[in-house]
């Protein structure tokens, strides 16, 4: 595991520290401030943070987008709900056990198609999220519930909890993005991004590197899914594996910069905000836009809201990036 | 034991819904195989293809039905797809295969809502039937044995187009070797812009016709389906191949058939172009025709 060793620089203190910190603390008080009436706002705001987080590090580092994405937190979300409610057992295992799932997931469909091109990769994780929905909707409803969903037992709602447990996600997940932009293996798979070809040839082993980039990142996506799961207390495979997710993400990622650590943070932020306060009264309007977002921040500002603050003021990079 | 007459039937089935796939896919095998751009929005184009003909049908009264509409549609589809080429794919097509991707993606997402928006979320369907013939007890409906005659004879035109005409050899010799064919004098975007307009003429095609075949519903959301069905065709027969797409349709014809008719439930079918999709880029991504 030589090339996970991480090159640790100098820490130097910036000003992007102290204010992720104060954000951090806001965060961990808000249940206990005035705050908490706008929690389940926040907490899907964290849960977009923790998706397009885990978006980020197959697409914006390696530059393969799974369109398929969203199937980790369906198949991380019945993994756990049917081990709570079919063998009883707890939540928080049962969030382990749908982030291993989802890895495992990973695998299986990363294995052949990331030795191929970009597009058979991205169209195969679609194929495969559509294969899931619609056996787990076929399923007899004794196994997975079939078109009527699973609920779990109302005992179980802890929403304060489950803002604490997707909180801690998306701390973990930015923790991985920071150290995966500043390793070896991080360089390994900008490496694939920029030339993939050229980064075999001076010794990247790119199936494997990305194989694992493709594996942690629906390791998060499948407990952001557990969590989510418990967090609404009941699952149905249509919406659970609505590739709409996907879009919304991925509009997400684009809009705040991919391959960066602070980029998704911002776009979900940003995105998920304006989602919130406007875009929910247009519900057509709504992914109309999102599709434009896409569009325009490919054509014009590829690099993102983040990459593009980086260009136009260099002044800034030293302060915040 | 299963009688005679039914295999006979689910064959005939399968070979009908087999050629129109073969033609759906082959739009998008040509755009790859000319610009190495994946059409994500392939589906779409169908899904805006179907809803042409349907408005042509409900406002001409029902006069021009949809064998007929054919002759608008697939200029139009022209048209649609030399439009987006040169307003949006053409500053992406020298990049990174990730951008024609994902600009293809936000181009579906914004087609699909855009539609969904105007015409709504109802399930539509062409109501134009012809009588069917029966063979025996072998049933065949003329709309669907004139669909599938169409989609072979459109094929078949393509056929020629690009073994006989100058601008047919032009898009190949640009599949082949876009410098190459630069060098000898081709204008290369204005081959792209053709070939993109010629894969979403087909697509449109395709859609009008599948209204009138295979499923005869639609909604605005329908495009997903058929991209993936199209691109697991494409993959079945080696992208970028024509031979390939239409073997690769008939095949996945008569396996929808076979399994859907007979052995699982219709709505299971996407499992199936799946696990067909992961075979192929397990043991032999290039196709069966590809090279």
């Amino acid at each position: 595991m030589d090339f996970l060793k991480i090159e640790i620089k100098e820490m130097k203190f910036k000003t992007i520290h102290y204010i992720a910190l104060i954000f951090l603390v806001i965060l961990v008080m808000a249940p206990f401030t005035p705050l908490s009436a706008r929690l389940p706002f926040l907490y899907l705001t964290l849960f977009w943070i923790v998706f397009v987080g885990s978006f980020n590090i197959i697409t914006g580092f390696t530059g393969y987008v799974p369109f398929g994405q969203v199937m980790f937190l369906g198949a991380g979300s019945y993994a756990a709900v049917l081990s709570i409610v079919k063998l009883g057992i707890s939540p928080y295992i049962a969030i382990i056990i749908g982030g291993l799932a989802s890895m495992a997931l990973a695998f299986i469909i990363g294995y052949p198609t990331l030795r191929l091109r970009g597009a058979y990769f991205s169209i195969a994780t679609i194929a495969l999220n559509e294969a899931l929905k619609v056996i787990i909707y076929n399923a007899p409803e004794e196994i997975t519930g079939g078109p009527m969903g699973v609920t779990l037992p109302t005992e179980l709602f802890e929403p304060i909890i489950c803002y604490y447990l997707m909180l801690s996600l998306a701390v973990i997940t930015v923790l991985i993005t920071y150290f995966i932009a500043n390793s070896k293996f991080g360089m390994g798979l900008m490496a694939i991004r920029e030339d993939e070809d050229a980064a075999a040839v001076l010794g990247v082993n790119a199936h494997k590197l990305k194989l694992m980039a493709f594996m942690i990142s629906a390791l998060i996506a499948g407990m952001a899914g557990s969590i989510h799961a418990w967090r609404t207390m009941y699952i149905e495979a249509v919406s659970e594996f609505e590739i709409h997710k996907t879009v919304i993400g991925l509009a997400m990622l684009m809009f705040g910069g991919a391959g960066t650590v602070t980029g998704p943070i911002l776009g979900a932020t940003i995105l998920y905000t304006i989602e919130d306060y406007f875009w929910a009264q247009f519900p057509f309007a709504h992914m109309i836009i999102v599709g434009l977002i896409i569009i325009v921040v490919v054509l014009f500002v590829p690099q993102g809201l983040v990459g593009w603050l980086r260009q136009k003021m260099p002044k800034m990079k030293e302060l915040l990036f | 034991m299963i009688a005679w007459e039914t295999l006979a039937q689910v064959l005939i089935n399968g070979l009908i819904t087999g050629g129109i796939y073969g033609l759906i896919a082959l739009g998008l095998s040509i755009i790859f195989g000319v610009m190495r751009v994946i059409n994500i929005a392939h589906g779409d184009f169908m899904m805006l293809g179907a809803y042409t003909s349907y408005w042509l049908f409900v406002y001409s009264g029902g006069l021009i039905n949809p064998f007929i509409s054919l002759i608008i549609s697939v200029p139009l589809g022209f048209i649609v797809g030399v439009a987006i080429y040169w307003i949006l794919v053409n500053r992406v097509v020298e990049a990174p295969e990730l951008m024609s991707l994902l600009l293809m993606f936000g181009v579906s997402t914004f087609i699909a809502n855009m539609a969904l928006w105007a015409w709504t979320a109802y399930y539509r369907g062409i109501p134009y039937t012809l009588p069917s013939i029966s063979i025996g007890s072998i049933v065949i409906p003329l709309c669907r044995l004139l669909a599938f005659i169409l989609a072979i004879a459109i094929t078949f035109g393509l056929y020629v187009l690009f073994t006989k005409t100058y601008i047919g050899k032009a898009v190949r010799a640009v599949s082949q070797n876009r410098l190459a064919a630069s060098l000898m004098g081709i204008d290369v975007v204005k081959i792209f812009a053709f070939s993109f307009g010629l894969g979403a003429a087909i697509a449109f095609a395709a859609g009008s016709l599948i209204t009138m075949s295979v499923e005869r519903a639609f909604d605005p959301y329908i495009g997903g389906h058929y991209t993936l069905l199209s691109f697991c065709i494409a993959v079945l027969g080696g992208l970028g191949s024509m031979r390939g797409a239409l073997i690769g349709g008939l095949i996945i014809g008569l396996i929808e058939s076979f399994t859907g008719g007979l052995f699982i439930p219709v709505s299971l079918v996407p499992a199936i172009y799946f696990a067909i999709m992961y075979l192929v880029l397990l043991f032999k991504p290039t196709g069966l025709m590809g090279r």
